[in-house]
């Protein structure tokens, strides 16, 4: 075999890959836009006014905070305001170094509260649980660190509701967002997890703990962002769920049935990627005892939370994250083809696998052995133009649909300017975004390979999106 | 086109391969960004009609909200006519007031609805429309009221798609709540994907009176899956009938879910003694839910009772059972604190701090 049988054959697999990943995301596109298309009309219902009916489960809104001083306060007054009849919040301040447990004790007037602590989950030393006079439904733990994992599985073993709502504490929940995420609980007795929609809030105006108005972040960075995080839930997520496939609910925002997580373990504490791999393994856990359940994303809820606007912080988070989705693989890896995986097993898992675990080495490649055949002279220049048509072509098409089934549904974006930086942030989302952040997630998968230990690196919050609180 | 430099003629490095490599790759790609372009165009042309029909849609709000509500709070007036396009938004706005108004307000804004002639477009959505327009037709017509459109929503309750069923249930329930009760409970038993938490509301709208007796009729041969959601809504539409009627099923089923239900609503005292029988049962969820229940109907007898429940295994029934202590008749902060002091079990003293705490900060 000569050298322009490999480049050729690198090329047809190049393509093959390129072709199966692109009629993937097209299908899970097809999905999404049939289940909006099929939910369209019921939302004409739930948009009419909504009267409480004494039936809806109570829920604990479990928040995990660490460092979080400069965004506490509003998030959780933001939880407090949720319109939902019966809920409590519990923040698991993790051993923050900064002044999140004071910001809460003057923001609330916590005092100590003599909690019969249950450990249903082992967790680090819980070293105070505290309760607000003026909001008799929220609770503070205050914990040694033992990393976010470890912060909500305290937060469960305090929860005194069925359903506990995992929530980032930077994040802004929209008011009514409880309320739309429980409809799967009330609706079918198996369901298990509900997770809703992640939108950025930079750029927006948050005031006291609610959200004033949308608006587009100033830093390109957060905009292209706004792009990707479309592409991940109005497609990524939407399409996997009617299938029951959904491999992720984000950490950000999801309801959790309390007994199943606890019977599965609760969270890894060891592991970077938590909200995964708990999916995951819930995924198995139940696929091994054949117990129907359903595991369900609904694109109406959401969640407004902040997106690193540095380079180095963004870097970080998304090494993490593919470490996080390599290590849920592989501690699951059980349910990869299992004889009872139904489409997680045997769809979900599979298309996980190959486009994002070893996605960003498959395109790194291509794109490496490209400008290498074409300095080499191995490859002529216009073969390497007509595949970055091609893989330019494709990234744009798949963000363009995400960009239309936001408009078919929410468009929460409505200014016609609004639409006009979303499609330059396209452009540049294809144009070397994506590249970069292939590298990165190429590093996160090297780093995972090597076994380096697990870190959270700096995500330290601008919250530049909160209007000050005015004092009087 | 030459693609490899000194290109081979043979297998896979082979000029026509790379040929064939080149166009699919660039064609494949051109017609990526042509539709990504044709879409691009599509949502703009999108955004710009949406932005039109809110535009249209808030000015028929400005103009009709303060007529509908001067006209359905009594004053008489004389509506002018629709205009063109206007049909949509005017009965969305109108559903919206329909569902905010009670009496005397929400018959008159029927009449208004009549006499602009939209009672008829909304029977023709019903019956013709599709997705939004039959859903908004249907809910129209359940406002309405009109028998006269009875067997047309009656042939909806069966329909597959949930949010049409339902909505013909709360239709015919608007309608007729008498004649309504038996089918929409008959269906409901076949329909799990009903949100419960709707039907509720919505069998407690049309009045406890027309629907409770059929719902404990129902109860009476239902499957014990069923019972539980029907145990369920029976409460949530009449809390006082529910229990006396739940007394006898709590002392003849054996199904957990549906004894732990039947827990959760009892609060008559001829259900105590079968209350204290299941708070030694085998099952937690079952003594959580007994705890409950005696701290809602006990007596100074029960106090043993949950005394030892404080000390059960489950943290979730020593819980409950504080909270019982704490709620039962006759028990003052020294009584209970003197309880707590006497405990000897480490965790039935702990918790029972918890929930005074709790009394206390409430």
């Amino acid at each position: 075999m000569s050298w322009h049988d490999i480049v050729a054959a690198v090329q047809w697999l190049f393509l093959a890959y390129f072709g199966a990943l692109n009629a993937t995301y097209m299908m899970l596109n097809f999905s999404a836009l049939l289940a909006i298309r099929r939910d369209s009309p019921a939302q004409l219902m739930a948009d009419l006014p909504q009267y409480a009916s004494g039936l809806e489960p109570p829920i604990t809104v479990l928040a995990p905070a660490y460092n979080e001083e400069s965004t506490i306060a509003t998030s959780v007054r933001s939880m407090l305001q949720l319109d939902y009849p019966a809920f409590e919040v519990i923040v698991i301040n993790d051993g923050s170094k900064d002044a999140t447990m004071q910001v809460l004790r003057d923001e609330f007037s916590l005092v100590e509260f003599p909690q019969a602590y249950h450990v249903a989950l082992p967790v680090a030393e819980v070293r105070g649980i505290y309760r607000s006079p003026t909001y008799p439904n929220l609770r503070v733990i205050d914990k040694a660190n033992g990393g976010k994992a470890d912060a909500l599985n305290a937060g469960i073993n305090a929860a005194r509701h069925p359903l506990f709502c995992a929530v980032d504490a930077d994040s802004i929940l929209q008011s009514d967002s409880l309320r739309r995420v429980v409809r799967p609980f009330l609706e079918d007795p198996t369901a298990i997890v509900s997770g809703g929609t992640v939108r950025l809030a930079n750029g927006c105006r948050v005031s006291d703990g609610f959200l004033q108005s949308v608006g587009m972040p100033r830093s390109l960075l957060a905009r292209v962002q706004i792009v990707e995080y479309l592409r991940a839930f109005l497609f990524g997520r939407l399409g996997w769920s009617p299938l029951n496939a959904l491999m992720i609910i984000s950490g950000a925002f999801g309801v959790f049935r309390r007994s199943a997580v606890v019977e599965a373990g609760g969270y890894r504490v060891s592991s970077i990627g938590e909200d995964m791999e708990l999916i995951v393994r819930l995924h198995l856990h139940h696929r091994r005892s054949g117990r129907p359940y359903r595991i369900v994303f609904l694109a109406d809820p959401v969640c407004w939370t902040e997106a690193p606007e540095s380079l180095k912080v963004l870097k970080n988070q998304r090494t993490r994250w593919q470490r996080g989705l390599l290590e849920s693989l592989w501690l699951n890896r059980a349910l990869l083809l299992h004889p009872r995986g139904g489409a997680v097993g045997w769809l979900a898992f599979p298309a996980m696998l190959v486009f994002e675990a070893f996605g960003p080495l498959i395109e790194l490649l291509g794109y490496a052995s490209m400008l290498l055949g074409g300095l080499t002279g191995l490859i002529s220049w216009p073969v390497c133009a007509a595949f970055l048509v091609l893989a330019i072509g494709l990234g744009l098409l798949l963000s363009t649909s995400a960009l239309l089934l936001e408009e078919m549904s929410f468009h929460i974006y409505p200014d016609l300017s609004h639409l006009l930086q979303l499609t330059a942030a396209m452009l540049i989302e294809n144009l070397g975004y994506r590249q970069l952040v292939m590298w990165w997630r190429m590093q996160g998968t090297v780093k995972w390979l090597a076994g380096r230990p697990s870190e959270w690196g700096d995500m330290r919050r601008s919250a530049s999106w909160q209007v000050p609180k005015e004092r009087p | 086109m030459a693609i490899f430099t000194n290109a081979p003629g043979f297998a896979l490095g082979s000029a026509a391969n790379s040929e064939l490599i080149l166009h699919l790759a660039r064609d494949v790609g051109l017609a990526a960004l042509g539709l990504t372009l044709s879409l691009i165009l599509q949502i703009a042309v999108m955004r710009l009609l949406q932005r039109r029909r809110d535009r249209f849609s808030a000015a028929v709000a400005t103009r009709w909200r303060p007529l509908l509500l001067r006209y359905a709070l009594g004053e008489d007036l004389t509506l002018p006519s629709l205009t063109r396009g206007e049909e949509v938004p005017l009965m969305l706005l109108w559903n919206h007031l329909a569902d905010s108004l009670r009496g005397p307000s929400h018959e008159r804004l029927g009449r208004v609805l009549a006499g602009l002639g939209l009672h008829l477009q909304a029977r023709r959505w019903m019956e013709q429309g599709r997705g939004k327009q039959q859903l908004l037709g249907l809910l129209t017509i359940g406002h309405l009221g009109r028998t006269s459109d009875w067997q047309r929503v009656l042939e909806l309750l069966a329909d597959p798609r949930p949010y049409l069923s339902l909505a013909a249930a709360r239709a015919l329930l608007q309608i007729d709540p008498v004649h309504a009760a038996e089918p929409v409970i008959a269906e409901l038993e076949r329909r799990p994907d009903w949100p419960l938490a709707r039907l509720a509301v919505l069998l407690r709208d049309a009045g406890s009176a027309h629907v409770f007796e059929p719902l404990r009729r129902h109860l009476d041969v239902a499957e014990p899956g069923t019972q539980v959601r029907l145990v369920r809504l029976l409460a949530a539409v009449d809390s006082i009938r529910a229990s006396a009627a739940l007394e006898g099923l709590l002392a003849d089923t054996a199904d957990n879910d549906l004894l732990s239900v039947c827990l959760q609503h009892v609060h008559t005292p001829g259900a105590l003694q079968r209350v204290r029988e299941l708070a030694g049962h085998p099952i937690w969820w079952v003594r959580l839910q007994a705890a409950g229940a005696l701290g809602r109907l006990g007596t100074p007898q029960d106090l043993p009772l949950l005394h030892g429940l404080l000390s059960d295994p489950q943290w979730w029934v020593r819980y409950r059972a504080a909270g019982a202590l704490v709620s039962m008749p006759g028990m003052t902060s020294e009584s209970l604190t003197g309880l707590r002091d006497g405990l000897t079990d480490r965790y039935a003293r702990d918790v029972l701090t918890q929930v005074l705490v709790e009394r206390k900060l409430a």
